[in-house]
């Protein structure tokens, strides 16, 4: 009799835990005012699709909004091709990374989608999903060096060359004499986010400008700000700085806000962050490059159905099996403009 | 010395968590077919022991009223150390070497808080902060283990039905518990975590329990961090950060009481397989991830206040058995 007491008591809490969760998933999602949210709650894999086919998708971290755009993406497509998803969310976590992905793998997907949180774990994912012929499509971040089939990202060295030419254009505009711009940069670990500043780097010398210095400030905000300071302390001149991610560009735009140069020197950034935005609309900086997760988790799909169907894919870069998925600029208005595209 | 047992304890044993997770486990089979399937098990046991051998540990550390926070950066600094010398001595050596850099982790650890008399929080939150700043300054690059062989330690079962991380789980499993009951140093551990004072009165050399503690969970902590390493194939020195918290989690959900003096190593392990069923199964049941993070957060709540609801049960049961022996002398005495 007690015995019934104790047990109800200790289920009851937990299964009140779920479906309290469960029931409550649709307002939740409606108060985020995104409708991204809900993304999570297709993955029951229950689905009833006209296909037969099972991709299984893993990503980064469901709570942070890039990877919702990213679901969005690969939901979407899935919906357009009938195709059945299994979706996990790694909360940030390498552990749950690895289980996740073991159990999808056992679970006989027929294409696994990761988005690792961790990337040098894949190439422990991508032995065992191989084992069971699993093709793995790695989306963003990087793949480990692991033996993937393929890997989607953003074109960093395009989106540079995207944010020189931008640069350069102000520059005629606004008559500057200067020649001397300067780079902050991401870790060096951050093999993706490193390229940018390259083909910033790439436009502006064959503009005929000159690249001061660069200095790393590991994609942090107060990092960047302290490399703006040794910047300005050391080259007053410059006309113009690019960081490689948006969190370094807004450290760096309040460095030279109080140094009193705002509209001497122009600030440059990566990823299209909403506070980039702001920050441009403010006019402490002058433009972003935004990235397309909508359109990298599509890719995504169209490529494992291109897999399923035996189809070779074709690489932007065969050696790296890397594809690349365009990325556009914000302007100085705070809105996307087109006008300006990578070589 | 014979303990008064108290009412849960004669009605059930202290088996609430183990009942708690057979019956998750049985709703999970009837209501969702993702979980009908022998590999989901695998997984989560898997999974769980990578967390529940530190957990042996930590259930130390807490009997003795005590707890340790730098556990996940000893496992990235082990973690990072082991990726480094497996190609250049082995396996088995290189095994050797993180266990005895585990002993001497929590031997300084044990030493700065019973000789310097540090209390441990201050002592092991310094501690994190330090051993994660060593590891990076060994290698700030993620690095990838080319060792097949290593890399099956966490992740082969055994037959194709037993997982080895599981089984080493066990065994070091028993051994902890050995060591808690059947030694002295186990049963100077529970004196100290039922009362510090009592203990140092009949005689027991509290110091040097402390550091043998510590030392207790860098041990199981350097078998964590290699079950680990195998089970990612990789090592980072910002790997495994918030490990101490799911750590600490289950042992307490697993019925030790954070003030100490009286806990299991089995219900540790129990507690840990039960949250890595939850953190698997919210996925399938289409929980979007914020309310993830709720009921994790929810989920922590109940573990800490485990013994406080524990109580509160326990009052009622004792009441009830009050009430009915009333009733009862009644029933006779009429």
């Amino acid at each position: 009799m007690k015995k019934k007491i104790l047990s109800v008591l200790l289920t009851a809490v937990m299964v009140f835990s779920l479906t309290a969760c469960g029931s409550s998933s649709g307002s939740a999602s409606a108060t985020t005012g995104t409708s991204k949210a809900e993304g999570a709650s297709t993955g029951g894999g229950d689905q009833t699709a006209s296909g037969d086919i099972t991709i299984g998708v893993s990503l980064y971290d469901l709570s942070n909004e890039y990877f919702q755009y990213m679901l969005e993406g690969v939901e979407a497509e899935a919906k357009a091709q009938g195709i059945t998803l299994s979706v996990h969310d790694q909360k940030n976590d390498e552990n749950e990374l690895v289980t996740g992905c073991a159990n999808l793998i056992d679970k006989g997907v027929d294409v696994l989608i990761v988005s690792p949180c961790k990337p040098e774990v894949m190439g422990n994912i991508v032995e065992n999903a191989h084992e069971k012929n699993i093709p793995v499509i790695i989306l963003d971040i990087g793949d480990g060096g692991s033996d993937k089939d393929v890997i989607i990202v953003s074109d960093m060295y395009g989106g540079g060359q995207i944010a020189a030419k931008y640069a350069l254009d102000l520059l005629k505009d606004s008559g500057a004499a200067g020649k001397d711009y300067a780079i902050i940069k991401c870790e060096e670990s951050a093999v993706y986010a490193i390229q940018r500043g390259q083909g910033f780097d790439a436009v502006m010398s064959a503009a005929g400008y000159n690249k001061a210095t660069e200095i790393t400030a590991n994609s942090d905000q107060t990092e960047g700000y302290n490399a703006m300071q040794d910047i300005l302390a050391s080259y007053p001149d410059i006309v113009a700085v690019f960081a490689e991610n948006d969190n370094m560009a807004l450290g760096a735009a309040s460095a030279i806000e109080e140094a009193g140069k705002v509209g001497e020197i122009l600030v440059l950034g990566f990823d299209g962050n909403e506070s980039a935005v702001e920050a441009i609309k403010d006019g402490t900086m002058a433009a972003t490059i935004a990235q397309q997760p909508v359109e990298i988790g599509k890719l995504g799909v169209e490529l494992a159905l291109q897999k399923i169907n035996g189809q070779e894919l074709t690489y932007d870069n065969n050696d790296t099996k890397e594809i690349y998925a365009d990325v556009y600029l914000i302007d100085n208005t705070g809105e996307k403009n087109d006008a300006y595209k990578a070589d | 010395m014979k303990k008064k047992k108290n009412a849960i304890h004669i009605e059930y044993g202290d088996y609430g968590i183990l009942y708690a997770l057979l019956i998750f486990w049985i709703f999970l089979a009837i209501t969702n077919s993702d979980f009908r399937g022998i590999s989901f098990y695998q997984n989560i046991l898997t999974r769980a022991s990578l967390n529940a051998i530190c957990g042996i540990g930590m259930t130390f550390a807490v009997i003795s009223g005590d707890f340790d926070l730098s556990v996940a950066s000893q496992v990235a600094f082990c973690g990072v150390i082991l990726t480094i010398i497996i190609p250049i001595i082995g396996i088995i050596p290189s095994i050797l070497v993180i266990l005895a850099i585990g002993i001497a982790m929590g031997a300084f650890n044990g030493l700065l808080i019973a000789k310097l008399r540090i209390p441990a929080f201050i002592t092991t939150l310094a501690m994190q902060m330090a051993y994660r700043a060593l590891a990076q300054m060994i290698n700030s690059k993620p690095v990838v283990v080319d060792n097949k062989l290593f890399k099956r330690i966490a992740t082969y079962k055994i037959g194709g039905i037993l997982p080895t991380a599981f089984l080493i789980l066990i065994i070091l499993a028993v051994i902890g518990t050995i060591i808690l009951r059947k030694t002295k140093l186990g049963r100077n551990i529970l004196a100290i975590g039922n009362s510090k004072e009592a203990a140092v009165i009949s005689g027991i050399n509290v110091p040097k329990t402390q550091i043998l503690i510590f030392v207790l969970v860098g041990f199981f902590t350097a078998c964590s961090s290699v079950m680990i390493v195998s089970s990612l194939g990789s090592s980072n020195y910002g790997m495994q950060v918030g490990l101490e918290f799911t750590v600490i989690s289950s042992v307490v959900l697993g019925g030790t009481a954070l003030a100490g003096g009286k806990g299991s190593i089995f219900n540790t392990i129990v507690a840990a397989v039960f949250l890595a069923t939850i953190r698997s199964a919210m996925d399938s049941f289409g929980i979007d991830s914020y309310w993830q993070k709720v009921v994790e957060g929810v989920i922590l709540v109940i573990a800490f206040s485990i013994t406080e609801i524990r109580n509160i049960i326990n009052n009622i049961l004792v009441k009830q058995r009050a009430k009915k022996q009333l009733v009862s002398q009644k029933q006779t005495t009429n």
